[in-house]
């Protein structure tokens, strides 16, 4: 009796654990026109266009003033506080003041992308905004390095330039920051992006995951979603698993279409495919830090578990 | 009686006089004996120009608009030869790429801007040195597509020697340089290089022997923070800007 109560208080500390990182956290990591200038940041409209029953939280990591150069050294703490599923970076219209080129911000913008794969969030890369002002920052210089590091990267970019730029007079406080309507074009520009990378349309490319999506019956279920990121996320980044991937997607078709026609066989993967899905889930949903104090508990239970176990045997 | 006694508070008042003013006279002096020359970068409604005024004898002239190129032009810096030759160079930005360019003052007048002759996408945030031999030091952070290096070229007689990098070959962005005869009295450049994950500050020495020594990481010490401090004391004049990029040489 005492094992199952220890038992059952590792799972209940688990399933807690769990239920607080269940929800998406998007950062919006930036300078000033993420943080906002004399009008509403466009995280805070983001936010809005989520509704407030959803579990997407977004959070405003905008930083006025600040350059690439800056933002790789801050991104790591953001990254660390947050532990966000997803990052949108717009940054880079501080870098020519200060002396940054163009091929630099692409340098330090790649930094961040690495950062936020390696802290198992999908990052958003976005062009910066035009300027119209008197300052001296030229977007046109910037933006087709960020264009092509996306592209290059197989990065999901949102060209929020190429979305303000034709009625920008109209949608600027000072020619630099977005006023009200601005922002809600900024941040619908986001969301649209978002919400197809939360609905499982990856931007890394590649299919669907076959068996699953027939096992499940649309792509658009979450467990579908859940082993798509951990495709992009863990697969899809080292050689090993991009060949798994790439072999599998070349099998794995006829298998699906064998599973779809038999609704035995469909429950049958489902549940074949709950280890999968728990470890993807560990993996994806939870930061380093979550997953080691699972870690911990869950190998703590067992040792207890264990002990108690061998006790038992020998007093017999 | 009384005459002679009017001459004495006369010369005694002289006197107080002459005693009184002593510190002023010296002041004056110091005032005298300091130019300073300030650069700086402004806009002129349409785009980022670059002005300078000088200061002497406690006045700064009227500022003087250096450049009209159809560029926003950032980041200005200037030396000052041993003859008096002003050297004045900045970053160019169009759109279809960025420049070093330079103007130089002889005979109280601007030279026309010209472009340092190098065939680089990129040359930005340039710094320069006069050294003790006439010849003048320029460094920046150039690329053709990769990531920036530090370049240093010098004009000697009448053009700038090739372009070479200050460091060892690398895949990582060196950036923001600056030129300046460190505490031994050698030519030193310090600048900022992503290494080990993190960019750091690092400098490089120049010998005639052997030229540019190794880098070595630098750590910002305590005297360049107070020389930053007295930086900030200079009084600058009310035309500045307040949000504009200057650059002040006191000497």
């Amino acid at each position: 009796m005492k094992l199952f109560k220890i038992f059952s208080a590792g799972i209940t500390a688990v399933l807690f654990i769990v239920s607080l990182s269940h929800a998406d956290v998007v950062v919006c990591f930036g300078d000033s026109i993420t943080a906002g200038y004399l009008a509403t940041p466009y995280p805070t409209n983001l936010q809005s266009m989520y509704g407030s029953s959803s579990s997407t939280q977004v959070i405003n990591a905008g930083e006025g003033g600040e350059d690439t150069y800056n933002g790789v050294y801050r991104l790591e703490g953001v990254l660390s506080e947050y532990a966000p599923n997803y990052v949108v970076i717009m940054e880079g219209a501080n870098d020519v003041m200060i002396g940054i080129s163009p091929e630099t911000t692409v340098f330090n913008l790649n930094n961040m992308l690495e950062q936020t794969l390696a802290a198992g969030a999908v990052p958003i890369l976005s062009t910066i905004t035009p300027n119209i002002s008197n300052s001296g920052y030229q977007p046109e210089n910037y933006n087709p390095g960020i264009i092509d590091l996306a592209q290059s990267g197989n990065t999901t970019l949102v060209d929020t330039y190429a979305n303000v730029v034709s009625d920008w007079s109209n949608t600027t406080v000072d020619g630099i920051h977005p006023n009200e309507s601005g922002s809600v074009t900024i941040a619908q520009g986001f969301y649209s992006q978002l919400v197809n990378n939360q609905n499982a349309s990856s931007s890394s490319g590649g299919g669907g995951c076959f068996i699953a999506t027939a096992a499940y019956g649309t792509v658009l279920e979450p467990q579908v979603v859940l082993l798509k990121k951990f495709r992009d996320l863990y697969l899809l980044t080292n050689r090993p698993g991009a060949y798994f991937v790439k072999l599998y997607y070349t099998y794995s078709p006829p298998v699906a279409d064998f599973i779809r026609q038999y609704d035995v066989i469909r429950f049958v993967v489902r549940v074949l495919l709950l280890p999968l899905l728990t470890i993807s889930f560990f993996l994806v949903e939870f930061s380093p830090l979550q997953q080691l104090l699972i870690a911990l508990i869950l190998v703590c239970s067992a040792g207890f578990f264990l002990t108690r176990l061998k006790k038992r045997h020998w007093a017999h | 009686m009384q005459k002679k006694s009017n001459r004495y508070t006369i010369q005694l008042f002289v006197f107080f006089i002459f005693v009184l003013t002593l510190p002023c006279q010296g002041k004056a002096e110091k005032i005298a004996s300091v130019q300073q020359d300030l650069v700086w970068s402004q806009s002129d409604g349409l785009r980022h120009e670059i002005f300078s005024s000088t200061q002497k004898d406690g006045e700064w002239t009227t500022p003087a608009k250096v450049t009209d190129n159809n560029a926003n032009n950032l980041h200005p810096v200037l030396c000052v030869g041993s003859d008096g030759t002003k050297w004045f160079f900045w970053s160019a930005v169009r759109s279809s790429g960025i420049s070093v360019e330079y103007a130089v003052m002889q005979n109280n007048a601007w030279s026309e801007p010209q472009a340092l002759p190098i065939e680089q996408h990129s040359a930005i945030t340039p710094s320069a040195l006069a050294d003790k031999d006439g010849g003048v030091w320029l460094v920046w952070a150039g690329n053709d597509g990769g990531n920036d290096d530090i370049y240093f070229s010098r004009f000697q007689g009448e053009t700038w020697t090739d372009p070479k990098v200050v460091h060892a070959s690398n895949e990582v962005p060196d950036i923001k340089p600056e030129i300046a005869y460190n505490e031994e009295g050698k030519i030193e450049v310090s600048w900022i290089g992503f290494r080990s994950k993190a960019y750091k500050k690092v400098a490089s020495v120049y010998t005639d022997n052997t030229g540019w020594s190794a880098e070595q990481e630098k750590l910002e010490t305590e005297e360049e923070g107070v020389q930053n401090e007295e930086e900030q004391e200079t009084e600058l004049p009310s035309f500045l800007p307040g949000d504009s990029q200057f650059f002040l040489k006191i000497y």
